[in-house]
């Protein structure tokens, strides 16, 4: 017998998302989903330290402004999926592929950011809080570019023991 | 509309299994220390069952679908493929991002062989490309596309049937 943590229980982003799916304490929680530009990237290091959706961008890093890019908002009708997995004894969070329509040339994009927000009325990045952080490069030229979340899904969590 | 949530009951009547950590990724995953080497095995699947009742109405994303059918809990009801373009414009097909168009697999239904038995879904929202602010109905015309006023779903829209 050893130590061992409840999968019910493995990640706060996993309870984030239970009330998100509750709606309760607030009705109004979704993720964000926001793309960071390739210039002014700063390190991996320096914006893991960063508490919200404004510290982000607070330095040399910028959100893309590509015409036909706008962030995407995951509400409890979104198709977020929650998998208990005991036979791995783990958690899985997924989500749809997200897809930008005919995106205009301008920024490079190099990065996606799934943040959680408790309260979408409140309307203020620094309320946003960063989740899960993914390498996503694309240059876009007017196509569509297409987010492929892995079958897995975006977030997983496991115990330490 | 709730969020799905699902568990995955192991089945342990048989056998051990014991935790490593991937050298890359530190990643904890199980191994059955009854078995050469250290390759991931999980404990068997047991079945699948829902967290409290299963929703009435609810969304599940295209890549799920198509892991849980080829696990084998979820059946797909008459699968319809379809390819919609990915390009600039209506009559270019292929992305320049991804050298493809979309393309999307739609049902009639999906059936979830749970441990409780079978619970059958109608599929009342493909995954598809669609007018902006539009219906399900709405066609996505040169003129749509020339406005940029396109959306892509890559989700199921599921109303339960039984």
């Amino acid at each position: 017998m050893g130590n061992f943590v409840y999968n019910r229980l493995l990640g706060r982003g996993t309870q984030y998302v239970e009330e998100i799916n509750a709606n309760s304490p607030n009705a109004n929680a979704a993720l964000i989903v926001m793309i960071l530009a390739t210039s002014g990237i700063e390190s991996d290091a320096t914006l893991r330290d960063k508490d919200d959706f404004a510290a982000i961008v607070s330095g040399t890093t910028n959100e893309v402004t590509n015409t036909g890019y706008a962030r995407k908002t995951l509400t409890d009708a979104s198709s977020v999926t929650v998998t208990y997995d005991d036979t791995n004894d783990r958690v899985d969070i997924d989500c749809p592929d997200q897809t930008w329509t005919g995106v205009a040339a301008g920024d490079g994009w190099q990065d996606l950011v799934v943040g959680v927000d408790l309260d979408t009325t409140a309307g203020t990045d620094s309320a946003i809080l960063p989740w899960t952080h993914h390498d996503f490069v694309a240059t876009p030229d007017g196509s569509d570019i297409t987010a492929q979340i892995p079958t897995a899904g975006f977030f997983r969590a496991s115990s330490a023991t | 509309m709730t969020v799905l949530r699902l568990r995955k009951l192991a089945d342990r009547s048989t056998g051990r299994r014991e935790t490593r950590w991937d050298p890359e990724t530190g990643e904890r995953y199980l191994y059955d220390p009854d078995t050469p080497g250290f390759d991931p095995e999980p404990w068997p699947l047991a079945g699948i069952q829902f967290e409290g009742e299963p929703p009435t109405e609810v969304n599940v994303s295209t890549r799920w679908v198509a892991s849980a059918i080829a696990e084998g809990w979820l059946e797909g009801v008459n699968p319809q493929p379809v390819v919609r373009p990915a390009g600039a414009r209506q009559h270019v097909w292929n992305s320049t991002q991804t050298g493809r168009p979309h393309v999307f697999v739609h049902y009639d239904a999906l059936v979830f062989k749970t441990v409780d038995g079978d619970v059958r879904y109608a599929v009342v929202h493909q995954p598809d490309k669609y007018v902006a602010d539009g219906t399900d109905g709405d066609l996505v015309t040169p003129e749509v596309y020339a406005e940029g006023n396109t959306r892509v779903d890559w989700f199921y829209g599921l109303r339960r049937e039984d």
